[in-house]
This record gives structure tokens, C-alpha cells and sequence, in this order.
């Protein structure tokens, strides 16, 4: 008998809890309409990550444009980049994903396309100022299945990052123009000079495997078609060139510089032991904190190359969410952000050079963007690879490459071995990529 | 046992019957906190996670049923899978053992009558208090890192440095003395244990002539497996669920070497969103902890004495 009251009770909290969960679960419907909109207040929430510098650079935007437009409330929501994706993706599983949120480049596969999680900023032109950016820029690095997925925030791309202080030690010119033989070469003379010196740290597929692949191929490192863009051969070739690098003492011995996914965190970067990184623009305030006095210059392009394969992308398109009620409010102020010129004053190189191209050229002319990263940015520029393709950006994928690049610098893979592997896992994986 | 009950109800049966449903009611809310959070937060989860396990859902997209698919594709299909079952099994095998030998060690130094106990004994649990968080396996980096603390205290003993956490071989058991640094809680039991064995064995064994190691081998332990056997329970649970540690100090690697079965379900639910694949993956680690806990159950009947014999009676 007090069993059965029980479960009475049991079952009645129950059922005020599931209509609750769901009453809580389902999304807003967005019935309330643009025309209600247009009425009230717009109140957005912007979303970013970034440090500190960004975060006061934003904010300070964010209050200017209020104040040119009352009607308009920017609700910041910021922080650091751990952990942002994962809150991301879960806030647009639960409906309650910000209104505008900038995209980092391997994301968009899964949020703009896949997802189909943000708006084709292509049926807001009207709203847009689209005409300040490089039309073949937005075509290439924003557009994905005819879709324009966000504003570019600036312009980024790869190149070779090197210590000065190093060369100079080494006697290595800052001219010299890199070849992945060029690489070889003066690495192996650096270490033979001095046992605790290399000339790279660690390698992981993005900025070696990928481009060096493919830059035998010609192809995207995935093709379109989900079939692999290159054989056996062209990766044996790849990790046997690592092999070699390892084995010379090129490269920071493995061991060492695991612990480090982030060459400029290595201690023995920091200490001046290492002499250069593949990088992209955007990190090189990072680096420069550790190592003020760094040049830059090419990616290593070997003379006969398909392709360069130098990495060039949009740092972060800011997107707008799919289910925003301000869809009109929202654009205006991305346009507004990233293309005004006094907005770029305030923001100057917070994401790398403004891809709006006047005012990329406005903050350089008035010296507002450290030159290091304005000169990165044109170097890359001056000879892109082709865009990215979403699949070559797959997580899953190219985790499966990283794991086998980490066995054959470990040597517990020989390079035929690990090509053949890395084909028979990339394509049995591919197979259950829908 | 309810007819008599029932007889004795009768003649007041309404008001009592009013009177024990606002007692009920009363004794509900005060635990709905509970009771929401476990509904929410843990029953439906549960049930949610066996319902995914059997779908393609991806957090963004639309999801299908694919029967045991996700089953068939880790058994027949993933070397990482296969790999980080391998690691856990082993650092389950070398952390638990470790972690209850030290508890017990130090549970031992501190159960004895001497001004100021208390304090050793509240200093000796505070780390398991700050253990299992972010800032202590960062900790744990610096003082196990090439350049770190560990490897300039053996330099200074002329021992050249080891590579702690980049070495495959190694990494993993550096990382598995991580929670042995975590005692406290499985020490406090054992304290509690050690309290309650009678001094007159201990004082019957000195009259024969014991020695401290056959004292200690032929009365505390015997008297103190059922409490080893619930440390053992709980802290095997808790290491087949391990997180933190692998993920902050060498995220995985070196080599997938200190890739633990948590840090797998992190990667396919957050960084490859194949969430019907990791709930999946998740009913699996729960199956393998239940079997665990079962057969240590069961085999404790053979080693576990209980005063009472262990019924109960």
C-alpha cells in the first residue's frame, strides 16, 4: 500500500517533470516574426574566443556601435579557446547558440555545411557592405556549397617563421629560399655545429604531410568525391623525408617534443635552440611574446610543386545563426565590424590583417598592425594553394594521420609500412563518412 | 507482518492515512532537489545515452537507427578502441593496487596515540582534495617534463634525467602515480578499519611472540579485507573513468600510449561528434566496470572475512 502511494507521487512528479524538460527542451519556434522585430529592441549575442587584447579591442566596438545604434543591444559572451567548439556545438543542439559567433576554419565542415547550423550571408546582401572585401577572396575562402557561411575577420595563411637570433648564430641568411632539400641541408650542418641546436621542432600533418603531399599531387589532400587524393607512394616519399629529417637531427628529437603540440611553448624554442616553425599570421603575437625578434618568409615551395600548398584562410568568418530573430540587426553589425573604418581602428590586427582590403591598407599606412604579421599575411597571399576542402579538414580523418605520423617519427612504423596503413585506414574511414 | 499491521490501523484509518500523506509529501520535497537532479541530470542521460548508442546522431544533424552497428564497428573495426581498452586495463592495473597500498601504508602511520593527530591526519586528506583537478595534473607536467623537478633532484644524485612522460614506455605509468597522491579518502576507511581491530589480538600475538610482519599479515589484514574490499570497488570504478589526467599531461600520447577509455569517449563525442558512436563506446565501459565489480563480489567470499561470517547474522 505504501508502495502504490508512492509510486502515485512518484508518477505525478514525474510528469510534471517531463512537461517540464520538455516545455524547457523545445526550441523557440521564432513565430514573434522579423516585423515584431523591427519594433523592439534587438538585443544579439555576440560570441567569441580570443585573449585579453581581442577581448578589450571587441568590447570597445561593441559599446561604439551601440551608441550609434540604441536600438541595438550586443550581449558579449567571451573567453578562452578550450573548450569552445565543444560549447558551441552543444548550444546549437539545444537551441540556444549565440546570434553571431565567429567559425575557426575545421569547424565549418561540420557547423555551416554538414549542420547547415548558420545563414547564406548571400541572402542578406542588402544589408552587407560586401563590396570592401576581395570578391575572389570571399568566393574562395568563405563560400562553401555556393553558400557565403561568414564575414572573413581577416586575412591569414601559413608561412616560415624563424628566430633571428638563431640565423645570425648559425649563419644562415634570412634570404634563403626554402625547398623542403634547403631544409635538409642546413639543418643537418646546424646540428653538426651544435648537438643541442635544430632547426625545427615538431611536425604534425597540417603544416607537413598535407601541403607536402600535395604539393606533390597537385590535389586536395581528400578529394571531393570522398576518394584519397594521393597514393601510397607520394606518402611513403613524405615519411621517409621525416624519417630522414628525424634521423639527422633535423627536427627535435620526438621524445622531447611531444609533450609541446604547440611549438612556441617548447622550452627549448623559448631558449633559442630551435630555429624556425611553420605557422600561421595569426599566431605570431603569440610567438613574438616568447621570442621577441622573429622574420618571416616563405613556405617551403619546392621549385617543381603541382601546387604550393601554402595554407591561406579567412581568420574565423563570423557567422550568423541560422535561428537568430535579428537576422538584418545581426548583419548590419558584422558589416559594420569589419568593414567601417573606425571599427578597424579599434580592432587593428586582433584577427590578423582586415580582410576588407582599404582597410587593411589604412591600418598599415598609419602603422597600426605589427608589420611581422602584415608582412606574413602578404607573403602568403602572394602564392595561396587552393582552398582547403571540408573533408581534408576532417577531424576524424586527419587524427588517423596524426597517429600514424607519430609512429613513424617514434619508429614503430618504416615509411612503406605507415603509407600503406595510413591509404587502408583513410580509405575504410572515409567509406563511413556520409 | 501486514495483516497485523493492518489490523491495528483500522479504526483510525482515515486521519492517519491524511496524516501520513503530508508526511510523505513533506519528506518528498525536502528530497526533490535530489530527486530532480537525479531524474534530469542522471535517468535521463542514462536512458538517452542507450537510445543514442544505437543511432548515428552527430549533435547537429538529424539522426538514424543503425541497429548495433556502432557495437559491430568498435569490436570488428577500430584499432583505437582496441588500443585504449589495452591502456586503461593497465593503468587500472597499476594505479588501484598502488593507491590502496599507499592508503593503507599511511593509514597505518597515522593510527597511532600521539598530540596533534588530527592535524597529520587532516594534512594527509587534503590532497585528495585538490587531486583529481586540472591544476594538480599541470602540476604534475612540470614536475615530470625533461626540464622538471623530478629530474633535477636525480641529477643532483647523479642519475641522468629520465624522459617521464615522452618516452611511450613510461608515460603511462607516470601518469598512473598521479592518483596514488590521491590516498585520502580510501586512507580515512582504512583508519576507521584499523580502529576497530581488537587490541586483544594484537596483545595475545605479542604474548606468543609474533612478529610485526606476521602480526600484520595474520590479524590487521584479515580483519581489514572487507574494508579492502570496498576501497577496491570504488577505486577501480573510479580509475576505469579517469579523465583529467591523461587529457591535461600528454593528452593521449605519446603514441596513443596513455590513451585512456575517457579521453576516447571525449574525442568521438567533442572533437569528432559521433555521440551515438561514444554512448555506444560508454554502455561498454559501463558493461566492463559491472563485470569488474561482479567478479570482485564474488571472489571476495574467498578472501573477505567478515567477524560475523558475513551474512549479516
Amino acid at each position: 500500500m505504501k508502495l502504490k502511494r508512492f509510486s502515485k507521487w512518484a508518477g505525478l512528479l514525474c510528469l510534471a517533470l517531463t512537461v517540464a524538460v520538455t516545455a524547457a527542451c523545445s526550441s523557440d519556434s521564432g513565430s514573434s516574426g522579423a516585423e515584431e522585430a523591427k519594433e523592439e529592441k534587438a538585443t544579439l549575442r555576440f560570441s567569441w574566443w580570443g585573449s585579453e587584447v581581442r577581448h578589450q579591442a571587441l568590447l570597445e566596438a561593441i559599446d561604439l556601435y551601440m551608441e550609434k545604434n540604441p536600438n541595438v543591444t550586443i550581449e558579449p559572451e567571451y573567453g578562452g579557446f578550450d573548450g569552445y567548439y565543444q560549447k558551441l556545438v552543444t548550444q546549437f543542439a539545444g537551441g540556444t547558440a549565440p546570434d553571431l559567433t565567429p567559425l575557426s576554419v575545421d569547424w565549418i565542415e561540420e557547423i555551416a555545411v554538414k549542420g547547415n547550423l548558420v545563414l547564406d550571408l548571400n541572402t542578406l546582401k542588402d544589408h552587407l557592405n560586401l563590396d570592401a572585401f576581395d570578391a575572389e577572396f570571399l568566393n574562395d575562402y568563405a563560400t562553401f556549397d555556393g553558400k557565403l557561411i561568414g564575414l572573413p575577420m581577416g586575412a591569414n595563411g601559413i608561412v616560415t617563421l624563424y628566430n633571428r637570433e638563431f640565423f645570425e648564430k648559425f649563419g644562415i641568411s634570412e634570404n634563403t629560399k626554402w625547398d623542403w632539400n634547403t631544409i635538409h641541408e642546413i639543418g643537418k650542418k646546424v646540428h653538426e655545429q651544435d648537438p643541442d641546436a635544430y632547426l625545427l621542432g615538431l611536425f604534425d600533418y597540417r603544416i607537413f604531410l598535407q601541403p607536402f603531399v600535395n604539393q606533390l599531387t597537385g590535389n586536395q589532400w581528400i578529394n571531393d568525391d570522398k576518394s584519397l587524393g594521393f597514393d601510397a607512394a607520394a606518402a611513403e616519399k613524405a615519411f621517409a623525408y621525416y624519417r630522414q629529417l628525424l634521423d639527422d637531427g633535423v627536427i627535435q628529437p620526438v621524445e622531447e617534443s611531444s609533450l609541446y603540440p604547440d611549438l612556441a611553448e617548447n622550452l627549448q624554442w623559448q631558449n633559442g635552440n630551435i630555429g624556425m616553425m611553420f605557422t600561421l599570421a595569426s599566431t605570431i603575437a603569440k610567438v613574438k611574446s616568447y621570442t621577441p625578434d622573429v622574420g618571416v618568409s616563405m613556405f617551403p615551395v619546392p621549385a617543381d610543386a603541382k601546387t604550393s600548398a601554402v595554407l591561406v584562410n579567412p581568420s574565423n568568418p563570423l557567422a550568423i545563426n541560422k535561428d537568430t530573430k535579428y537576422p538584418e540587426e545581426a548583419a548590419k553589425f558584422a558589416s559594420w565590424l569589419l568593414t567601417d573604418p573606425e571599427a578597424a581602428r579599434i580592432l587593428k590586427d586582433v584577427y590578423s590583417v582586415p580582410a576588407a582590403t582599404a582597410n587593411a591598407a589604412m591600418l598599415a599606412e598609419e602603422g597600426l598592425i605589427d608589420p611581422t604579421v602584415a608582412e606574413a599575411v602578404e607573403i602568403a597571399l602572394s602564392n595561396p594553394g587552393a582552398p582547403v576542402n571540408g573533408l581534408s579538414n576532417n577531424n576524424e580523418l586527419n587524427q588517423i594521420s596524426q597517429d600514424i605520423l607519430e609512429r613513424v617519427a617514434f619508429r614503430k612504423l618504416e615509411p612503406a609500412q605507415a603509407a600503406e596503413e595510413l591509404t587502408s585506414r583513410l580509405a575504410d574511414k572515409l567509406q563511413t563518412i556520409k | 507482518m501486514s495483516t497485523r499491521l493492518d489490523h491495528r490501523r483500522q479504526p483510525a484509518a482515515a486521519p492517519v492515512r491524511r496524516k501520513k500523506r503530508k508526511g510523505q509529501a513533506i519528506g518528498l520535497a525536502y528530497i526533490s532537489p535530489w530527486l530532480i537532479g537525479f531524474l534530469v541530470l542522471t535517468l535521463f542521460p542514462f536512458v538517452a545515452s542507450l537510445v543514442y548508442s544505437f543511432t548515428d546522431y552527430n549533435m547537429v544533424g538529424s539522426f538514424h537507427f543503425v541497429g548495433l552497428a556502432n557495437y559491430v564497428e568498435m569490436f570488428t573495426n577500430d584499432p583505437t578502441f582496441a588500443q585504449s581498452l589495452k591502456v586503461t586495463l593497465l593503468y587500472v592495473l597499476m594505479a588501484v593496487p598502488a593507491k590502496l597500498a599507499i592508503a593503507l601504508l599511511v593509514a597505518m602511520a597515522l593510527n597511532i596515540k600521539m598530540k596533534g593527530i588530527g592535524f597529520y591526519r587532516t594534512i594527509y586528506y587534503l590532497p585528495s582534495i585538490l587531486g583529481g583537478s586540472i591544476a594538480v595534473s599541470v602540476l604534475w607536467r612540470f614536475l615530470f617534463m625533461k626540464e622538471g623537478l623530478v629530474n633535477s633532484m636525480l641529477s643532483s644524485l647523479s642519475i641522468s634525467p629520465i624522459n617521464w612522460l615522452g618516452d611511450p614506455k613510461l608515460a603511462l605509468f607516470t601518469i598512473s602515480l598521479l592518483p596514488v597522491w590521491e590516498f585520502g579518502s580510501s586512507m580515512v576507511l582504512f583508519l576507521a578499519g584499523l580502529k576497530q581491530v581488537p587490541q586483544e589480538l594484537y596483545e595475545a600475538a605479542k604474548v606468543d611472540g609474533a612478529a610485526r610482519i606476521r602480526t600484520f599479515f595474520h590479524i590487521t589484514l584479515p580483519l581489514l579485507t572487507p574494508i579492502v574490499l570496498f576501497n577496491l570497488i570504488m577505486q577501480t570504478i573510479n580509475a576505469f573513468q579517469q579523465f583529467t589526467a591523461a587529457f591535461v599531461i600528454t593528452d593521449g600520447g605519446p603514441m596513443k600510449s596513455t590513451y585512456l577509455y575517457g579521453l576516447m569517449l571525449y574525442d568521438n563525442s567533442f572533437q569528432f561528434f559521433k555521440m551515438g558512436y561514444a554512448s555506444a563506446q560508454s554502455w561498454i565501459l559501463f558493461v566492463i566496470i559491472l563485470l569488474f565489480t561482479l567478479v570482485l563480489f564474488k571472489t571476495s567470499n574467498r578472501w573477505a572475512h567478515y567477524e560475523d561470517g558475513g551474512d549479516g547474522k
